[in-house]
């Protein structure tokens, strides 16, 4: 009897804790659910309009906090200038590529921006910017002698060559022709050293996506200064497929500049990274890179997704590169992959990227100006960017 | 209305106005990190400290955005119990 007893007591408790379990469960499911319906779909409008007034409100706010150039703080706040150097030239490029991508959807804005992107040009010639690549070379990037060398500076060349392109895309004063024409002679003449085509950035130091930033630059030379570095570039792209990293077939992070053989596995900062350059460069590899991308990195979840930094591992690896990386997935690798994303018009994917990112971004809408809070500027540019990359064409054509 | 009465009513709403606490303390938040300058962190984020606000700033809409539904769920639940409960007593 007390047996009996005893079993339908266990029996009754059991059915409490189901009974719990339930509540819980359709407890977390609202909670979640309501967290997937307060984020909405921060893709809305931006595949079918192009530009939204999310965007118009993100570039004013890029305008506003970048024209009166980097603060002595900003520089020397982290204590180390080879960083905060890398990030302030980061900083104005991806909100020159941004501006760039909104003059090409929305013309009208062409004239307006190229003057801002000629301010910011400016800003990047000056000393103060290029002393990143100073410091790691110990020598002048833009002193005519160190352009006419053959080796190093992709880093820095590679950006500010993509800015130059990007303003005569936009305005066809001839500005910066010169300075122009001369960065892309000197990018060639490194190109061509090696046989496998790529270029240091730092001494010892050779990164491909640093690489296909040099490559772009090269084919919008082409295109806004009638230049012909078509069967370089080529050749280029060429010798990438042979450094793609094997088992997985995208680019390795870094190589041996010497052998040109990956010193690092493929990650996904770099790979989302190419998932912008990489179109300006060769629009079917960057599909076939971005296709191999999603298979083998790409997480998703119900409402969610994001990419890993590291194919295998690295749950909580991060660096200078990866952005935050939480259970292996990356900050930056999301990030960038929101222009794969776009360029495969896949709408389903971009919303599901977008919504983490605007979880930890926190957007908060000031006047007629959007950001992210809780990220530096240069968070704030290369969303932009990314949000609204596009093909590129010279507008005064 | 006497003390009391505001004890039997605070109890039985108690798990509504903690999330109306939640949604007060984010509007809070947020007041403050779009009207100051706590969350300018200029080109290159700052130290350790406007990091951590941020993080802090980042958990707490989390939480708020998860945790306002999960205990309205709870209370629905716990106000139908009762009710079933009470009905039982009557008959």
């Amino acid at each position: 009897m007390i047996k009996i007893i005893q079993l339908y007591k266990n029996v009754m408790r059991n059915k409490l804790i189901l009974k719990r379990a339930f509540v819980y469960s359709v407890a977390i499911a609202a909670g979640y659910l309501s967290v997937i319906v307060f984020l909405g779909d921060p893709a809305k409008g931006l595949l079918e309009k192009g530009i939204t007034n999310d965007i118009l409100f993100r570039r004013n706010f890029l305008i506003k906090s970048l024209s009166g150039g980097p603060s002595p703080a900003d520089f020397f706040q982290t204590g180390d200038a080879q960083y905060a150097g890398e990030w302030t030239i980061g900083t104005y490029a991806m909100a020159t590529y941004a501006l760039t991508n909104i003059a090409m959807l929305k013309p009208d804005t062409a004239k307006e921006s190229s003057a801002i992107i000629a301010k910011w040009i400016e800003f990047c010639i000056n000393g103060q910017f290029s002393n990143f690549d100073e410091i790691a070379w110990q020598e002048k990037p833009l002193d005519e002698k160190i352009l006419n060398k053959d080796y190093g500076h992709i880093g820095y060349y590679g950006h500010l060559n993509l800015m130059l392109g990007c303003y005569a895309l936009l305005n066809n004063d001839g500005r910066f022709k010169e300075l122009h024409t001369k960065m892309s002679e000197a990018i060639a003449k490194r190109m061509a050293k090696y046989p496998h085509r790529h270029i240091e950035t730092y001494p010892g130091e050779t990164y491909p996506p640093d690489n296909t930033v040099g490559a772009a630059s090269l084919r919008v030379a082409d295109m806004a200064l009638g230049t012909n570095y078509r069967k370089l570039v080529d050749e280029w792209v060429e010798e990438s497929k042979k450094i793609e990293y094997p088992l997985y077939g995208l680019i390795a992070f870094q190589i041996d500049i010497q052998t040109g053989r990956p010193l690092q596995t493929c990650r996904g900062s770099n790979i989302g990274w190419n998932s912008f350059f990489m179109p300006l460069v060769d629009e079917a590899y960057a599909k076939v890179q971005f296709e191999r991308f999603k298979k083998y990195m790409l997480r998703r979840y119900i409402g969610f997704a994001a990419f890993q930094e590291y194919p295998r591992g690295g749950w909580f690896k991060m660096d200078r590169d990866t952005g935050p990386v939480i259970f292996g997935l990356g900050g930056t690798a999301t990030g960038f992959s929101v222009a794969g994303a776009r360029w495969s018009n896949d709408s389903e994917l971009l919303t599901l990227l977008l919504r983490p990112l605007e979880l930890l971004g926190v957007s908060v809408t000031k006047s007629n100006e959007r950001r992210y809070i809780a990220a530096p500027v240069v968070g704030d540019a290369i969303m932009l960017a990314m949000k609204t990359a596009c093909r590129w064409r010279p507008l005064w054509r | 209305m006497e003390i009391k009465q505001i004890k039997i009513w605070l109890r039985k709403y108690r798990r509504p106005l903690t999330c109306l606490r939640f949604l007060l303390t984010y509007l809070v938040f947020l007041l403050i990190a779009k009207y100051s300058s706590v969350f300018n962190t200029g080109i290159i984020p700052k130290d350790i400290w406007s990091t951590g606000i941020v993080a802090v700033l980042v958990m707490y809409r989390f939480l708020s955005i998860f945790f306002v539904p999960f205990i309205l769920v709870l209370w629905i639940f716990e106000v139908i119990e009762k009710i079933l409960e009470s009905r039982n007593h009557s008959s």
